[in-house]
């Protein structure tokens, strides 16, 4: 994942975090996911967690109405991102539009995939909160976990303690904060156009229907959710739908949220703007 | 005071003496009962679930698996969302002055 992970509260969760890596990252040729993706059109058997992201992203990109979509890696190749980010960008080419994810089929007594010909997946989109969910479900006998990977975080604390404190950046000054709050149990999840950037609206964030960048005018957006998957989903799709299809995306599944413009408006959900500005 | 005043009292205070040590016995019995019942103190524990040996973590919480979503197969539209499953504290809450003691920065990567 490229990623800082920060754990309270437990420890050993190495090898978790090292598997995720292993089975769900993209850059590395032999590994399951760019397995199943050089295979479209046949059944293919993965490991048990890449079957689990898969679903997971699939029921993501459902309840997103497609703006979340785990089929937009051609659309983010295309865009320039073909390697490690690290690693710096290639030249961009033309749009690839997604929205196939409605063919990929599963196999669950089988643990298998099969993808559509023509489709690839990127899974890059819910690993992270997927590592982070994870993470809290293997401490689930522990009373006060938080776990934070790279700024996608969840938390547990015991029914009669005090919450985690929450600051959340400011997408134009990191080392500022944007909103603070107290957070007794859940997710909260972060996306920005404004972070990994190659070049003028070049991002990894992909509108799937544009199959480019998303160019919504939304250019961060944090989620509070149960679950860090969840949030994190949510996040990316409110940044694909802009501000009245994010804010209504979030009304509709429950879910508190930050999402700030192009222009450095700050939109808010019912009720959070009281933790805006919070210090 | 006769002889058989002499001895009733002496019974009484013999009697109250057994009770009394038989009462004291008994909550120090049921104090070590007690301390019996109770979980041993455990450090700050800080290991992951025994047993796992890599694959998935357990689901938790509902049946829409540990990240919270859940497809159906072959078109089965069996979807689930399940509640928001969060909780926030009231705006204001542990902060302006006073931090609570755990604090954690949501950001993009």
């Amino acid at each position: 994942m490229n990623t800082e992970v920060s754990i309270r509260g437990a420890s050993g969760l190495e090898p978790w975090f090292r598997e995720v890596e292993a089975v769900l990252g993209r850059f590395d040729p032999d590994g399951p996911l760019a397995r199943l993706n050089r295979s479209p059109g046949r059944w293919v058997t993965v490991p048990p967690l890449l079957f689990q992201a898969v679903r997971e992203a699939l029921g993501a990109a459902a309840h997103t109405r497609g703006a979340f979509d785990p089929t937009i890696l051609d659309a983010l190749e295309a865009a320039g991102y073909r390697r490690s980010f690290e690693l710096g960008p290639l030249p961009p080419g033309p749009p690839v539009p997604a929205g196939r994810w409605r063919e990929i089929r599963l196999w669950p007594a089988a643990g298998a995939v099969r993808l559509p010909p023509g489709v690839r997946l990127d899974l890059g989109g819910i690993g992270k909160g997927l590592a982070v969910d994870g993470a809290l479900a293997l401490t689930a006998h522990l009373p006060r976990v938080v776990v934070n990977a790279g700024g996608d975080l969840a938390v547990r604390t015991p029914p009669d303690g005090d919450p985690v404190e929450v600051e959340v950046a400011d997408p134009f000054r990191p080392s500022r904060t944007l909103a603070r709050f107290g957070l007794y149990a859940g997710a909260v999840a972060t996306s920005s156009t404004l972070g990994r950037r190659w070049g003028d609206g070049l991002h990894h964030i992909i509108d799937p229907a544009a199959g480019a960048p998303s160019r919504s005018g939304i250019v961060a957006a944090t989620v509070v959710a149960g679950r860090t998957a969840r949030a994190d989903a949510l996040a990316k799709a409110c940044i694909v739908l802009g501000r009245e299809g994010g804010l209504d995306l979030l009304r509709e599944h429950a879910c508190p949220g930050f999402l700030v413009t192009e222009g450095g408006e700050v939109l808010t959900t019912p009720g959070m703007e009281a933790y805006l500005n919070a210090v | 005071m006769d002889k058989t005043n002499l001895a009733l009292i002496k019974l009484a205070v013999g009697l109250l003496s057994v009770g009394a040590v038989a009462g004291l016995a008994g909550r120090l019995g049921a104090a070590t009962a007690r301390e019996a019942a109770r979980p041993p103190e455990r450090s700050p524990a800080t290991a992951v679930q025994p047993g796992f040996r890599g694959g998935l973590p357990p689901a938790y919480g509902d049946e829409a698996g540990f990240g919270g979503f859940y497809y159906g197969v072959e078109g089965d539209d069996r979807e689930r969302w399940g509640g928001a499953g969060y909780r926030l504290a009231p705006p204001g809450y542990g902060y302006g002055g006073d931090s609570l003691p755990w604090r954690s920065r949501s950001r993009y990567s």
